[in-house]
């Protein structure tokens, strides 16, 4: 009887907890929309004296880089593909969000005069 | 003992069914609402099945916003031709040239009436998929004093997908006496906008690209009004009809649009994009929102005014 009781507990408990998982998970926001500008690069291109690889083809994160020299980290995950082809190595406008140096980017602009930035103007 | 073991059986299955039935409502917009705070207030969107029930009803009338060679291939039978174009005739650029919104009282007077809307006409809107077009005359009619208005939910795809009749029979109108009530409380006007300052939420409604000015989208400076947070329109908007609660309620967290602050809503040319994010807040509950008439064709047009755009994007965040 008791170990009944345990399992009946357990299958409320369960079943009470599943209820309220997705209020839990709606109410994880509060990021900040920001809006930056910077060099178009991956992590790896940062670091090489010349850099030929386009950023598709680059394993290592995608990044910006600020005038002020600050790296911040691109999660693109619903941007289309042409939107990074054509800022690539570029200065561009991102607006995003701020979480840490992470910028979660939710449209991404090419500036105005900006052909590909060589090594020497990073 | 054996009773009681049964009992709690049974009690206990009946409280994981009820249990299990709320886990399903989550979806219902009801329950989002719960968790979310937003919901659409009641009385704003109409079922394709109810407009169904409808189409004979002489108080109704039913207006399509979607361009004339759409209208007139097919349409909803009964339904009047509004499309956004009777908004931007060269009568109306000059009337807001020095009246900062879209149309005179006496065009809507003669555009509504020759529609056969009345006071006593309940008006359904529809759009193609989304309601941007739709918007535009919702927000004319709510200007000018008609509350009676509705927008179908879905649009005309919904309709025709689920094979509903359509015709390309033009209906006559009986013209009706359209008179205006104006509510200078729903506008913003470039003073007004000044004035404020920092007191009001400015939404830019337009793309990520106008805001930050480089497509300058034919005004006369490229770039938005300093300190607008920029919002595109389909962020709220899905490919059919408007997001759902939990995304909207994502998106307006996101910018930290709040119910407790002055909004105004902006785009190019003040009816459109701007008109959307309008309705869209006020079908919220959002009752201090403004749409700005002027919009970027005015603002950008004053020489005087500062703007914003990609040379004002701070160095580092």
């Amino acid at each position: 009887m008791k170990g009944q009781r345990k399992i009946l507990l357990l299958l409320f408990s369960i079943t009470a907890g599943l209820f309220f998982i997705p209020s839990v998970a709606i109410g994880g926001e509060g990021s900040e929309i920001i809006v930056a500008k910077g060099t178009l690069t991956t992590e790896k291109c940062l670091k090489e004296p010349v850099c030929y690889l386009e950023w598709y083809k680059d394993p290592s994160s995608l990044v910006l880089f600020t005038p002020k020299r600050t790296v911040y980290h691109l999660e693109v995950n619903e941007i289309p593909k042409w939107k990074f082809n054509s800022g690539f190595g570029k200065q561009v406008a991102i607006k995003g969000i701020l979480k840490g140096n992470k910028i979660l980017v939710n449209d991404i602009i090419p500036l105005e005069g900006g052909g590909k930035m060589s090594k020497a103007c990073l | 003992m054996k009773v009681t073991s049964y009992k709690l059986q049974v009690t206990s299955a009946i409280a994981f069914v009820i249990l299990t039935f709320l886990i399903g409502c989550k979806k219902s917009g009801e329950v989002e609402e719960k968790t979310t705070g937003v919901k659409i207030l009641p009385g704003y969107l109409v079922e394709t099945e109810e407009l169904a029930l409808l189409l004979d009803k002489p108080e109704v009338v039913i207006v399509d916003a979607r361009a004339e060679d759409k209208y007139k291939k097919f349409h909803i039978p009964t339904a009047v031709n509004i499309p956004k174009t009777l908004f931007r005739t060269s009568e109306d650029i000059e009337y807001k040239k020095t009246n900062g919104f879209a149309i005179s009282p006496e065009k809507t007077e003669r555009l509504f009436g020759e529609a056969g809307i009345s006071a006593e006409s309940r008006v359904i809107i529809y759009d193609s998929v989304t309601f941007p077009d739709a918007s535009i005359i919702w927000t004319f009619l709510k200007y000018y004093g008609h509350d009676n208005v509705q927008i179908l939910k879905s649009g005309y795809e919904k309709w025709v997908s689920e094979g509903r009749h359509v015709t390309n029979e033009v209906k006559s109108v009986v013209k009706s006496e359209f008179k205006v009530k104006p509510r200078p409380e729903m506008v913003a006007t470039l003073d007004w906008i000044r004035h404020k300052k920092d007191g009001i939420t400015i939404l830019d409604m337009r793309s990520f690209a106008e805001y930050i000015g480089t497509n300058s989208a034919g005004n006369k400076r490229g770039g938005s009004i300093p300190s607008a947070v920029n919002i595109e329109w389909n962020e709220l908007a899905g490919d059919t009809t408007i997001k759902s609660l939990e995304e909207i309620h994502n998106v307006l967290s996101k910018y930290g649009v709040t119910k407790d602050k002055e909004i105004v809503t902006y785009c190019n040319w003040g009816i459109g994009r701007s008109t959307y994010g309008f309705m869209l807040l006020k079908m919220l509950g959002f009752e201090k929102v403004r749409v700005y008439g002027g919009s970027m064709e005015e603002w950008s047009a004053r020489a005087d005014l500062p703007i914003g755009d990609a040379k004002n994007i701070p160095a580092d965040l």
